[in-house]
């Protein structure tokens, strides 16, 4: 990062992501799972180069402009790759940029996969070996990033050599994952680094996903406002009363706060801040999403008005790129060693 | 994160508060017991004295007024400091923080060159006469009357929660001077001296065992017009000016020492970690990250330094406190009652807490006239 933007340059970005968005997505259909139309304009307006120094054909814009795209794609509802797209991007920049060109103009998606040692890299035969869980949009995607503490794989989906796709359970189905099985698998390329990559790429992960929910929250509440502000039941719109208002006020205090903690772990590579900001935008998502849900009354239960498809988003969220109850028992081994709010300084 | 000027501005301070604290005003705090409610008031006078004298009582008052021209940046890093070093609850907190802010933006420079200085100088300690037996959370039932008597006002009425009542030496009392009118728009703000004939305060017993605030019954109080703060009918402009005051650079106090407090809890945990149970770790997992969200909202709001209006944010934020500090407390509380031993080693601190945070959810606009001011104002739903 080498530029700050104003808050003003920072709400210009946020209204341009937002009206894209808008216009490009259909908020009451059911989302693809992959929409490859979407990413490509995506790409062609700079939404995966943005952040990129203007050497490498970027705007050199901040980790707050990924967090505007995060937060526009969560209003909408638009799972990816774009997340997985947009720090694969980063990481390369870091160790190998010669792989970047064909990223930035969304018509070769990228997913990231974090593999830990159940993934063996034979140093001799360069072949992968071992099963990967989360590995996000299977062969929707053209290409799987597998980072690990000791190095960056990538493979094209469908190499020859991957052995058992499994898919995993999920509450949304525009959000498909797979347990995939390596067996001898040879990289498009590989690139060494330490873990510190690998740290940097969860962390960021995570603070895209925590605005991305952040954003989702936002948008269910205003749409459950609109709605509470229209219907009418004895007479008068629903949302005059205050069992209702207190409810979505109850959302909104939430709202601000994770809002506040995702902006900064977009912005901070620190693993306890990322880990707080999942846990806080997680409550928020769902608390805001079921929220919705219960002051639309029977309509919310249908696919007639779109709040199902927050509901469930908010509940598939808490898997990716680590588990809610890891993010927790992270949090808790931090304060058993050395959690501490940090101290001004 | 500090820039430049500002970590400066926090190395001085905190040496100050190294030296200057146990030298001149911690004098009673002895491991194991806590203070009197005597002993905490000598506390906070001496306390209040060394602000002023040394200069940090005025850092974020404007320079015409003795202050030293800071801003909420400024304000943040003396709060920080204030915590870090424990320091006592200043006495004159509503006076410097809340009224003295809300007289400079509404009253004459008449009043302002009496009033203002000696809230800096600590010569004048200030309360607030706002709620009433009948007018809480609905402030504007207010029956407190002031009626036109030559030269001046007669005031007649009851005030209630009213806090440093009992050791102020001013108050604004908030009273109806047209009845006739839409409820908001007939109240008046005066000030008022508690040696008025006529002013009698009587301090309350609190459930924790204190007498932090006080009944102030007004009989036959008459005042002058040069007492009438701002214009006949701008009482409820004083008062809202003074709430988006409290909610704003009082608040961040209040928030800099949850964070404090959180990381005290972490540390005592930490140091009793095979006898607290696993299931306390992980609701002070939940407290921890809430406080990290606060601390943020909290240094988001400098951008009121660049003329920004709080919003229902802080609304949002003072309910986030409040039910975090709780939850706190709460757990502090239990910890210190089922694990012998827990604790700062200064007697029941968090059980203490416990009960002084029962309060927080009600003072300063309950939670629930909270979430009716954000549905109304931030969500636009319909009254």
């Amino acid at each position: 990062m080498t530029s700050t933007l104003a808050e003003d340059e920072l709400a210009e970005i946020r209204g341009h992501v937002d009206r894209f968005f808008d216009r490009r997505v259909d908020a009451v259909a059911d989302r693809p799972v992959v929409d490859r139309p979407l990413h490509e304009e995506m790409g062609d307006l700079g939404f995966f180069s943005q952040g990129l120094p203007d050497a490498l054909g970027g705007l050199d814009l901040p980790p707050a402009a990924a967090a505007a795209i995060a937060a526009g794609a969560g209003r909408a509802l638009v799972h990816g790759p774009w997340l997985d797209q947009l720090v694969v991007v980063e990481l390369l920049a870091a160790v190998a940029p010669q792989h970047l060109p064909p990223l930035l103009d969304g018509r070769v998606l990228f997913s990231v996969a974090f593999a830990g040692a159940e993934l063996v890299h034979d140093p001799v035969t360069g072949t992968l070996r071992g099963t990967v869980s989360r590995v996000r949009f299977g062969s929707h995607v053209d290409r799987w990033c597998l980072v690990t503490g000791t190095g960056t794989h990538v493979v094209a989906a469908g190499a020859p050599g991957i052995g058992d796709m499994v898919e995993e359970p999920a509450i949304d189905p525009s959000w498909t994952s797979y347990t995939v099985t390596f067996d001898g698998v040879v990289p498009e390329f590989s690139v060494a680094h330490g873990p510190e990559l690998h740290n940097r790429t969860h962390n960021r992960a995570k603070g895209l996903l925590a605005c991305f929910s952040v954003g989702a929250a936002q948008r269910v509440l205003e749409i459950a406002v609109e709605y509470v502000k229209t219907r009418k039941q004895f007479g008068k719109p629903v949302g005059s009363f205050q069992a209702i208002k207190h409810r979505l006020a109850g959302c909104y205090i939430e709202l601000v706060h994770a809002r506040a903690l995702a902006a900064l772990a977009a912005d901070h590579d620190d693993r306890t801040v990322a880990a707080a900001a999942r846990v806080l935008a997680d409550e928020a998502f769902r608390h805001t999403a079921e929220g919705a849900l219960q002051v639309h009354g029977g309509v919310g239960f249908t696919a007639e008005v779109p709040v199902h498809h927050y509901v469930k988003a908010a509940q598939q969220a808490r898997a990716w790129p680590l588990p809610i109850s890891d993010e927790l028992d992270l949090l808790r081994s931090a304060l058993e060693m050395d959690l501490l709010l940090p101290e001004p300084s | 994160m500090d820039d430049v000027d500002t970590r400066a501005l926090r190395a001085e301070i905190r040496a100050w508060f190294e030296r200057v604290l146990p030298a001149e005003v911690c004098l009673d705090r002895a491991a194991g017991t806590p203070l009197t409610e005597e002993q905490d008031f000598a506390e906070r006078r001496r306390y209040a004295g060394v602000l002023t004298r040394d200069g940090w009582a005025g850092l974020a008052w404007p320079r015409e007024w003795g202050g030293r021209g800071g801003g909420y940046r400024e304000r943040l890093v003396l709060a920080e400091e204030a915590a870090r070093a424990d320091a006592p609850d200043p006495l004159n907190r509503l006076g410097v923080d809340i009224i003295g802010p809300a007289i400079d933006v509404l009253c004459t420079d008449e009043q302002k060159s009496r009033f203002l200085p000696p809230i800096l100088r600590g010569k004048a300690i200030w309360c607030q006469g706002f709620s009433e037996p009948g007018a809480g959370s609905d402030l504007s039932a207010l029956s407190t009357r002031a009626e036109r008597v030559p030269g001046g006002w007669r005031i007649n009425g009851q005030k209630v929660w009213t806090s440093f009542g009992q050791y102020a030496d001013c108050c604004v009392v908030l009273a109806r001077t047209a009845p006739t009118v839409r409820p908001h728009a007939g109240i008046s703000a005066f000030a008022v001296p508690m040696d008025t004939p006529g002013v009698e305060e009587r301090p309350i017993r609190q459930m924790t065992g204190g007498s932090d605030f006080c009944e102030v019954f007004l009989t036959g109080v008459v005042v002058s017009d040069a007492d009438l703060l701002g214009a006949e009918g701008d009482g409820w402009k004083f008062a809202m000016t003074a709430l988006g005051f409290e909610r704003s650079i009082n608040f961040m106090a209040r928030q800099v020492r949850l964070t404090k407090n959180v990381s005290d809890l972490v540390v005592q945990i930490r140091a009793n970690a095979t006898r607290v149970p696993s299931r306390a770790k992980e609701r002070v997992v939940g407290i921890h990250a809430r406080a990290m969200a606060l601390q943020v909202v909290e240094a988001n709001m400098t951008a009121l330094d660049a003329g920004g209006v709080p919003g229902v944010e802080t609304n949002a934020s003072k309910v986030f406190w409040s039910e975090t500090y709780q939850g706190m407390t709460d757990l502090g509380a239990e910890l210190e009652l089922t694990v012998p031993g827990f604790g700062d080693g200064r007697g029941a601190a968090w059980t203490s807490s416990y009960l002084a945070g029962r309060a927080t959810t009600i003072y300063a606009g309950t939670s629930e006239i909270q979430r009716n001011i954000i549905a109304e104002r931030g969500l636009g739903l319909p009254r």
